[in-house]
């Protein structure tokens, strides 16, 4: 890679991030930036800042969106926050042969289960992790007390949520972000960088 | 021979010394992940996407650093996907670049 002084910084105003392994199309909004070579005009780099919180987020979104869960979507909520297929079968209610039937496209989880799943998927992301620093303690029980108080609008949301099993497979599913500008100073290198929908993207 | 033996002891604490250098550059990482074009082309070439490539960055073990210059740092890292790929992955830390970049990977 040439030296930067020999790179163009570039913001995209619109990224598909069609390599990130979702199963449906996610649009990152103003947020990726590429280092561009000045001689050749060749993409040297291209940046996408707070990559696992954006993962997580695109999960959470997903997981409220009524749609009923594919198999390589429940694969990818399950990859997304971390949990084990045993593990998140156990607090369903499934066995874990089920689950992987599932995920694999071969069986269908019932809309009970599939929501014991969205809630299980809510509680594991905003548990706290244990923590021996008492600053970090302070910070993540205020954040959890505010993440406690979607949890709940979140929970009330899915118990009434009516899951859409059929849908014309011409509707791609499409979800949006944008990096939150409130919660960083620089777009790039900010671990507390946090990821917003875009609900304008989505089309189902 | 005992010449050689301290040249040996000397270059395995350099790569020790290295290897902790790397740990730290991924302990301290803003979570920013950068992708050079190359690695944009092999991944759909070897069925693996980016979240692949952040679990083998977040599994944090690095067995080699094969550049240490002031503008950039190479190092390896080999581990398993959870969707069970072993991948060796070069990461490129550039201070005047954001996060980490990952520059080049293999499939095991």
């Amino acid at each position: 890679m040439p030296a930067t002084d020999q790179l163009k910084v570039v913001v995209l105003t619109e990224f598909d991030a069609q390599d990130l392994g979702t199963p449906f199309k996610v649009l990152l909004f103003d947020s990726v930036k590429q280092y561009v070579n000045c001689k050749s005009g060749k993409v040297e780099r291209t940046i996408i800042p707070n990559l696992r919180g954006l993962v997580q987020k695109i999960a959470l979104t997903r997981i409220i969106y009524p749609q009923k869960l594919s198999g390589q979507e429940l694969r990818f909520i399950r990859k997304a926050v971390g949990i084990q297929a045993s593990k998140l079968a156990e607090k369903i209610g499934v066995t874990p042969e089920h689950l992987s039937r599932c995920e694999a496209g071969e069986r269908v989880l019932s809309s009970g289960a599939e929501k014991c799943l969205r809630v299980a998927v809510l509680l594991n992301h905003f548990t706290l992790p244990p923590t021996d620093d008492c600053e970090v303690e302070e910070c993540l029980q205020n954040k959890i007390e505010s993440f406690q108080k979607t949890l709940l609008n979140v929970q009330a949301i899915i118990n009434e949520m009516n899951i859409i099993a059929v849908s014309d497979v011409n509707d791609q599913l499409v979800l949006g972000f944008k990096i939150d500008p409130s919660t960083s100073t620089d777009l790039f290198d900010d671990p507390d960088a946090d990821w917003l929908d875009q609900p304008s993207a989505l089309a189902a | 021979m005992r010449e050689a033996g301290v040249k040996q002891s000397q270059a395995q604490s350099h790569s020790t010394i290295a290897t902790q250098f790397a740990s730290s550059i991924l302990k301290s990482w803003s979570g920013d992940l950068g992708f050079s074009a190359k690695v944009l082309e092999l991944l759909p070439r070897y069925g693996c996407t980016m979240i692949d490539l952040l679990e083998i960055v977040e599994s944090g073990n690095v067995v080699a650093v094969t550049k240490e210059e002031p503008h950039e740092t190479l190092f390896e890292l080999v581990g398993r996907t959870s969707d069970g790929h072993r991948l060796s992955l070069t990461i490129s830390f550039n201070p005047h670049i954001d996060g980490l970049s990952a520059i080049d990977f293999v499939r095991l």
